[in-house]
């Protein structure tokens, strides 16, 4: 397995009365090769359950495995198996895009030549050519994420975690990031991304898992979990906590 | 053929809904504002314990320093002549407002409370959003405090009935002077710093300025014998500029003099109808440039290739200092200590008048500020350090990377620091002592905050922010963090200090080598020590770290 997380769990507070579950006892097997899709609502706690996969946050209890290594035993071989887009953190922004991702080349103790020539394949793939000597703090939205993901596939690691990837992102670019993971899956790569949005789902990955308030609801391939429906019915489904859209806001209406 | 069901009929207007809702009018607005000041005031006042602690220490302090001004006031107007008076009022109800005006510019982006530019999504009036900051500075911080202080300041004419109920008429009109002009310069001072890199200069410039204050207002009174004459001479120009004109008016009544009187209370007025005008063109400026877009200038820089990272090996520590160097060029947060130095330079030379004295201590001091800085290094990087867990770079190349980052130009001011002090002091003898004490300061002290800084933080500014801001959410323990370093850091330079103290007092040249070979061996050795200590503590706990220092706003 490419990734195994066993009994994953997150406790905010544990022992005081703000305490709050935000992944609980999360197991879940991602097969080599899988362009995995991790779907829930805002707060269902993928973030947290990624952060803790990824070395970022501790878990309260249970384990996170990547090809076998312990993340949190063997933190450093881990962390060179793994490309890592992190949602709701900011790199160096001072730095020119170039050199945000030469930096994250070299402190992975790669050498100049390596890292110069897939800097520019990088900036070229992400459309960011022209801004490689910008500083990130003025970039958009959507470029950050694009330097990030740079950055995040400068070392070609065998699995990439990316938290809502194409978040802002424009549709050409995302068309273009989504092939180019597509490729990698395809090669052999694994995948996680986690989203938001059903459709896109739906169409880039071929497993998905769904998480709600901490628990994983449903996983397996695509096809397993949407049956006959499309993925975002089956997902409303399951989530439950749809409003009566219509007699709720009836004033909300021009004239 | 588009759809034109599809296009909102926009020609329909009033007839729409589309903002047919009335908004509220200047008062209520005003009104509303200084309810959300009230509350902000208070929340940030209450976050959590250690903050409650704060604001009542913060508050005694506040009201000690007040009590204090007051009683000097009180002390003045019975020991001075009139003309005395006159000019202690004057002058402190000047450097009052200045005060307010400056702490304008220095806050900058800062204290973005009751900004304008949070408001222009909501249809409220211009002149209620202007009524809502001035009434809000009454139940901020700094406004209270001013409003008190400007009570007790009103004591200065208490020897004099006339010139008290004056002050004490015109006391709204001198804290509305210095209220209004504060929200003016501030909106002005939005606009200029839209442009980054202006702004950044602005801070700095004004960080020299502030370091200076205290030489330009002695070089400004002293160096003539006669003193009073000089003051007097003084006052009696600053008794007829803006900031002025004001404070002096008490004087003219008590006197008997009312032309003089008129027109300085004219002189005000003006200066309070011109502040308005402006502010009110820059606050509709920010309302229609609500978006915060910052501009970085003509031409945007764009930097060669990966700059610094090509110049420095190819190791992950080396890219680390490549990185922190990039930020002490870069970032006025780091690039404001680099300021400093030299502005130190020139106070050491201000107060020791030439050589001698402070200045033996200029090498140590440099080294100890240098080193100091990085002890906040990791709360700097904020969530940009979730690069450093991601990638594993381990942990003694992070803290040495950081190091050697500080350690460019840190060496060299610290030796330019050594010789300023032996050349203008002409005390050559004193070289090697005052280089071992600089090498222990600077290079035991880094070792320090490689410790210091991998396990205990504190709030600093965050990445973007101006140096001036003040960080929320200081804690107690944060504090005693700060302190036990800043001691530390002074005990480990004991060592290599004694046998220098020892050579200014008897002349003992052994002590010298002493005090060298202390700093050279010793130096070196603590910095690795620490190197490799701060190593092994972040990777023991880098995700808490990083958890700690991202949750800083």
């Amino acid at each position: 397995m490419a990734v195994s997380l066993r009994g994953l769990t997150k406790v905010f507070g544990p022992g005081t009365s703000r305490s709050k579950v935000a992944v609980n006892r999360l197991s879940l097997d991602v097969p080599h090769g899988a362009f995995y899709g991790l779907v829930g609502r805002n707060g269902a706690g993928k973030t947290t359950a990624l952060s803790m996969l990824t070395g970022l946050l501790r878990p309260t209890e249970g384990r996170a495995m990547v090809s076998g290594i312990d993340v949190w035993g063997q933190s450093r071989q881990a962390r060179h198996a793994m490309g890592v887009l992190p949602d709701g953190m900011t790199f160096f922004e001072r730095l020119s895009g170039r050199q945000l991702v030469t930096y994250a080349g070299l402190l992975r103790g790669m050498d100049r030549d390596t890292v110069a020539q897939r800097t520019d394949d990088l900036l070229r793939a992400m459309d960011l050519t022209n801004d490689g000597g910008t500083a990130v703090q003025d970039y958009s939205a959507g470029m950050r994420k694009k330097i990030m993901l740079a950055a995040a596939m400068v070392h070609a690691p065998g699995l990439l975690v990316l938290d809502e990837p194409f978040e802002a992102v424009d549709p050409v670019s995302a068309a273009n990031i989504r092939e180019l993971l597509q490729d990698f899956a395809r090669a052999g790569g694994t995948v996680i991304v986690s989203s938001h949005v059903m459709d896109l789902v739906q169409r880039m990955c071929d497993h998905v898992a769904v998480v709600d308030d901490g628990r994983l609801l449903a996983a397996g391939t695509v096809d397993q979990v949407r049956g006959s429906q499309s993925l975002e019915d089956t997902f409303v489904e399951l989530v439950g906590g749809r409003t009566q859209v219509g007699e709720g806001l009836t004033w909300l209406s021009p004239r | 053929m588009a759809e034109p069901a599809l296009i909102p009929d926009l020609a329909r207007g009033p007839a729409s809904r589309h903002g047919a809702d009335p908004s509220p009018g200047v008062w209520r607005t005003g009104r509303l504002m200084t309810g959300l000041k009230a509350r902000l005031t208070v929340a940030t006042l209450t976050r959590s314990p250690g903050m409650i602690v704060g604001t009542i220490l913060g508050g005694l302090w506040g009201l000690g320093v007040l009590f204090m001004i007051g009683t000097g006031l009180f002390a003045a107007a019975g020991a001075l002549p009139p003309e005395g008076t006159r000019a202690t009022a004057v002058l402190v109800g000047a450097a009052a407002t200045v005060a307010w005006w400056v702490a304008a510019i220095a806050s900058g982006r800062a204290d973005a409370t009751l900004h304008a530019s949070q408001f222009a999504l909501f249809p409220l009036p211009r002149k209620g959003i202007a009524l809502g900051q001035v009434l809000g500075a009454l139940v901020g911080i700094a406004g209270p405090f001013t409003l008190v202080g400007l009570l007790l300041y009103t004591a200065v004419w208490r020897l004099d009935a006339t010139a008290w109920v004056t002050a004490v008429v015109l006391l709204p009109a001198g804290w509305l002077l210095m209220v209004v002009g504060n929200r003016c310069f501030t909106a002005l001072a939005e606009r200029l710093a839209a442009k980054r890199r202006v702004g950044e200069i602005l801070t700095l410039l004004l960080l020299v300025l502030l370091m200076l204050t205290g030489p330009i207002l002695t070089g400004l009174f002293t160096g003539v014998e006669s003193l009073g004459a000089r003051i007097y001479t003084v006052t009696d120009v600053v008794a007829w500029t803006p900031v002025g004109a004001l404070w002096a008016v008490p004087a003219d009544v008590a006197a008997g003099a009312w032309l003089p009187a008129l027109a300085r209370t004219g002189i005000a007025a003006v200066t309070l109808a011109a502040l308005l005008w402006l502010w009110r063109g820059a606050l509709g400026k920010s309302l229609e440039n609500a978006t915060g877009a910052v501009v970085s200038g003509g031409g945007r820089s764009q930097v060669k290739g990966a700059g610094l990272f090509d110049r420095l090996p190819a190791r992950p520590w080396a890219a680390v200092a490549a990185r922190c160097l990039t930020y002490w060029v870069k970032d006025p947060r780091y690039s404001g200590s680099l300021v400093v130095v030299p502005v130190m330079f020139v106070l050491f030379w201000f107060m020791s008048g030439g050589g001698g004295g402070l200045w033996f201590f200029a090498g140590p001091l440099v080294g100890l500020l240098m080193a100091y800085t990085i002890s906040g290094d990791v709360a700097y990087d904020h969530k940009g350090f979730a690069l450093h867990i991601l990638t594993g770079v381990p942990g003694w190349a992070d803290r040495l990377g950081r190091v050697v980052g500080m350690l460019l130009p840190g060496i060299p001011l610290t030796a330019l620091g050594v010789l300023l002090a032996a050349g203008f002091s002409d005390a050559w003898e004193l070289l090697p002592a005052m280089i071992g004490v600089s090498a222990l300061a600077l290079l035991g002290g880094a070792g320090l905050s490689s410790v210091m800084s991998a396990r205990y933080t504190y709030p600093v500014p965050l990445p973007g922010q101006s140096p001036f801001k003040t960080p929320q959410g200081f804690t107690v323990l944060n504090v005693l963090i700060q302190f036990v370093a800043l001691t530390l850091m002074g005990v480990l330079t004991l060592p290599a200090l004694i046998p220098f103290v020892i050579q200014l007092v008897t002349g003992s040249a052994a002590a010298g080598v002493i005090s060298l070979l202390v700093g050279v061996i010793a130096g070196p050795l603590l910095c690795a020590g620490g190197i490799w200590l701060g190593g092994r503590w972040i990777e023991a706990r880098a995700p808490e770290l990083l958890n700690t220092v991202s949750a800083y706003r």
